[in-house]
């Protein structure tokens, strides 16, 4: 019984912590650290590149706290046109983005400061 | 001012990559990258099966992500609408190739010949020798420039660019199919727009809203 207590206890502490992290769809809050990283307030690293540690993967792994497998999959569909589909990724990325997901946010209608996509 | 696009019949298509050769060749595209690319997929369950030729290069989209993206500003749209990289501004930061929602943009990691123990004449080019846009080097982006090369040597001989072999991007004149035509997008007149019109040209992913030129016909 004590050993069912512990695992359900630690369930409910994983749950709750994974509801912490990312919220797709929260606009306001994504507005909000948009405009405090644009003012300085918050420090997403000044080394523009995509590896892991660089601005891109700070302002959406560290900051935004977007889990790798949000944005990553294991494959694109077969029939998605996207030029690069059959190039590896060039180091060990946890696989491949649709860049469909990215509108959401980089859009002008968006919250994010860097408007993309019309 | 004339806006130059792309229309590609898939009809014709039929998957030979020639027009990838061309640009290989013409443009002395890195090993393991491509300027210009035919994907190709499958539909149906047999003995009901489709198969799909899609020859992908950039689109040189009007309203394109890759230069908003870009760090640098090393990416811009001239004023023929043809989006270009600049190989002395770019610095291999890759925000372009993260935003492309076409994935036509490529990165030279490292210089690598075709053969191991020898240079291709092309390789072995000067880099003095060659147009701006084909001097490129390891840790930048590269993509289809749409041979803006031949359109600006065209445009200053006076000639219109499409009109004859040498004034028209190197994947157009070489397609067996004749399923490749480049013209001007704002001419009603032009072959490109007349096919648009009447076969019903289509874009790909105009929900990102990048206004491509390049069209294609199904």
């Amino acid at each position: 019984m004590k050993k069912v207590l512990f695992f359900l206890f630690i369930g409910l502490i994983l749950i709750s912590g994974s509801k912490e992290k990312f919220k797709p769809f929260n606009k306001k809050e994504i507005e909000k650290i948009a405009r405090e990283i644009k003012e300085g307030k918050i420090d997403a690293g000044e080394e523009r590149g995509m590896e892991p540690g660089e601005r891109w993967h700070n302002i959406h792994f560290q900051i935004l706290k977007i889990e790798c497998s949000y944005c990553h999959k294991e494959k694109y569909p077969e029939n998605y046109l996207y030029q690069r589909k059959y190039k590896l990724p060039e180091r060990d990325a946890p696989g491949v983005v649709m860049r469909e997901l990215c509108i959401d946010c980089h859009s002008e209608k968006g919250p994010a400061i860097t408007k993309l996509y019309k | 001012m004339a806006r130059y696009g792309l229309v590609i019949d898939l009809k014709k298509c039929f998957g030979c990559r020639s027009c990838v050769a061309a640009c290989k060749i013409e443009n002395m595209v890195q090993k393991g990258n491509y300027w210009n690319f035919v994907i190709e997929y499958e539909e149906g369950t047999y003995p009901n099966v489709k198969r799909f030729f899609i020859p992908m290069n950039c689109m040189h989209c009007d309203n394109p992500p890759c230069m908003k993206a870009c760090p640098e500003k090393a990416i811009k749209k001239n004023e023929y609408g043809i989006v270009l990289i600049d190989y002395d501004k770019c610095r291999g930061k890759r925000y372009c190739i993260a935003a492309c929602p076409y994935g036509v943009i490529h990165y030279i990691n490292k210089k690598e010949n075709y053969f191991p123990d020898y240079e291709t004449p092309y390789e072995t080019l000067k880099e003095n020798l060659r147009h701006p846009l084909h001097r490129k080097k390891p840790g930048i982006a590269e993509k289809c420039t749409l041979c803006w090369h031949r359109i600006e040597k065209a445009i200053k001989e006076g000639k219109k660019p499409g009109s004859d072999y040498d004034s028209t991007p190197a994947c157009v004149p070489v397609c067996p199919a004749g399923a490749r035509y480049f013209g001007d997008l704002d001419d009603p007149e032009s072959e490109v727009v007349k096919l648009i019109k009447k076969r019903n040209g289509k874009r790909l992913k105009e929900e990102f809203g990048t206004n491509p030129k390049v069209y294609y016909l199904f």
